[in-house]
């Protein structure tokens, strides 16, 4: 339970940095600081689910993290090589819809162990 | 040389692209009447004389409409690529609609049909690196903005500049004397005109911007007189309830856009080809472009041009006030339009520009020019056309797919 503050701050901050970093078009911050963001949400996610709740862990990673991961190489992939007639921005939306969801799930039931501890 | 076959394949899912498509039609067709045309389009195409594949009518979606729609756009490709295998069209013309012409161009250049793509999507606004795409899927490029030619040249897509369509339009349709006439003695004092855009979406997000700062101009200028362009008839009771709701007394007139621009002393229009329409009848205007936060949020990154009016990308330079809101800003939008119709040195500098501007690119016979350019591939036996227009036959194997 130590872990959580440190692990939600992180994410926040990281949360935060990413956005700017993307709204001002810092590609690699961008990258760099969105690798923080899922790193710090997979671990959390790890603490608050994978002892009671695994499959819901699982879920998770799969979801809002390895899903957005590779809408995120798919559009890098067609940026730098052209490799779909689709424009593939669109994918841009989809991650960015599922990362404030990731850290709302985790900032959620973060709370709600504190409160019931 | 032996006698060839004179089908040519036309594709275009968007009314604008529609109307350059029929025009271009009927040029081929003046040249050579035995050009027979297959494919896909609306209502002018159709009366042009295409043997339409699938009617296009109603496919202009965007986002989460075109998923919805996505099992018939499927259909569509199939037929299309079926038509491909069937009948070996001569060449390809698509025509705008890049969500599915790149996919018949991906099909056509695998089965070595030559691939000519008329008026690119606009990728030097957002997404140039897209222009890859391009290389891999089109033979010939013909763009219809001069500042288009430089940015596809950069690329090393072989490009033509032919001007644009719109201007062939004009100056065959002309304009309604009488009605503008008619409308300016009607509505008497100043007349200022709401040209909010052709789809549902972006009357809805811009015509109740307008109509609120239509009440601000009111206060400053009681003799103002509004009206609302109705390009599509279909939206007409969707575009009265909104100005029935606003309180504000509009005048809503459903097409002759001409009549309207031509009757104004002030357009404020949304971003789209109708502001050339506005800088040809020399008249000021006001764009803007409204967008939801979070689409502006998404957008911003891939933005890589500092203007959203075409007449300010042409003219390289603010020449009429143009605004990107994400919120509704109409007390800029009113503040902006009080200066252009009681500062008679900015008005006057306004339409000075857009004198400049109009003189370097209003030139009609865009549609014969790209037609001059077709006609040679339809000469060759098939197979040739490719030595004609730079088709690369090891390319195909690596067009995308997807």
């Amino acid at each position: 339970m130590v872990l959580y503050f440190p692990l939600l701050t992180a994410a926040f901050l990281s949360l935060m940095a990413s956005a700017v970093s993307y709204f001002f078009a810092k590609v690699k911050l961008f990258l760099f600081t969105l690798l923080l963001f899922y790193m710090s949400n997979a671990f959390l996610s790890f603490l608050l689910f994978y002892d009671h709740q695994a499959i819901l862990f699982y879920t998770i990673i799969a979801l809002f993290i390895a899903f957005p991961i590779g809408c995120l190489i798919v559009f890098a992939l067609d940026r730098y090589y052209a490799v779909f007639c689709t424009d593939t921005s669109f994918v841009i939306v989809l991650i960015w819809l599922f990362i404030p969801i990731l850290f709302a799930v985790n900032l959620t039931v973060s709370l709600l162990k504190v409160i019931h501890a | 040389m032996p006698e060839v076959s004179r089908k040519i394949f036309i594709s275009a899912g968007e009314s604008s692209g529609d109307i350059h498509g029929a025009n271009l039609m009927r040029c081929l067709l003046e040249k050579d009447p035995d050009i027979t045309f297959y494919g896909l389009g609306k209502e002018n195409m159709k009366q042009a004389g295409l043997h339409c594949l699938h009617d296009m009518s109603r496919k202009s979606l965007m986002w989460l409409q075109v998923l919805m729609e996505i099992s018939t756009f499927l259909r569509i490709k199939r037929d299309c690529i079926r038509f491909f295998e069937q009948e070996r069209p001569r060449v390809a013309i698509l025509i705008d609609y890049c969500g599915l012409n790149f996919h018949l161009a991906y099909a056509a250049k695998r089965l070595g049909i030559p691939v000519i793509y008329y008026i690119s999507p606009q990728l030097w606004a957002h997404g140039p690196w897209r222009a890859k795409k391009i290389r891999k899927l089109v033979d010939k490029l013909i763009v219809i903005y001069p500042f288009e030619k430089l940015f596809y040249d950069r690329a090393g897509i072989p490009v033509i500049y032919v001007g644009h369509p719109l201007f062939d339009e004009i100056s065959k349709v002309g304009v309604h004397e009488q009605m503008v006439l008619g409308l300016k003695n009607q509505l008497g004092g100043t007349v200022i005109s709401f040209l909010p855009g052709s789809r549902k979406q972006e009357i809805a997000q811009l015509l109740p911007l307008f109509l609120k700062a239509a009440v601000r101009i009111n206060q400053s200028v009681p003799c103002a007189k509004f009206l609302v362009s109705c390009s599509n008839e279909q939206y007409f009771g969707f575009i009265k309830n909104i100005v029935n709701g606003s309180g504000v007394d509009c005048r809503i007139i459903v097409g002759n856009v001409h009549e309207v621009i031509k009757a104004s002393s002030l357009c404020i229009a949304g971003a789209g080809t109708v502001t050339l329409q506005i800088a040809y009848y020399l008249k000021p205007m006001i764009i803007t472009y409204k967008i939801s936060p979070f689409a502006y949020f998404i957008a911003r990154p891939f933005l890589t041009t500092p203007y959203i009016g075409l007449v300010n990308k042409l003219a390289g330079k603010m020449i009429v006030p143009e605004h990107l809101m994400y919120r509704g800003d109409h007390l800029w939008l009113a503040d902006q339009a009080i200066q252009l119709l009681c500062d008679a040195q900015k008005r006057q500098d306004c339409i000075h520009e857009l004198t400049l501007l109009m003189k370097e690119i209003a030139r009609p016979g865009a549609s014969e020019r790209v037609a001059d350019e077709i006609l040679p591939l339809l000469s060759y036996p098939q197979g040739f056309g490719k030595d004609i227009c730079g088709f690369v036959q090891d390319e195909r194997l690596n067009g995308p797919g997807g």
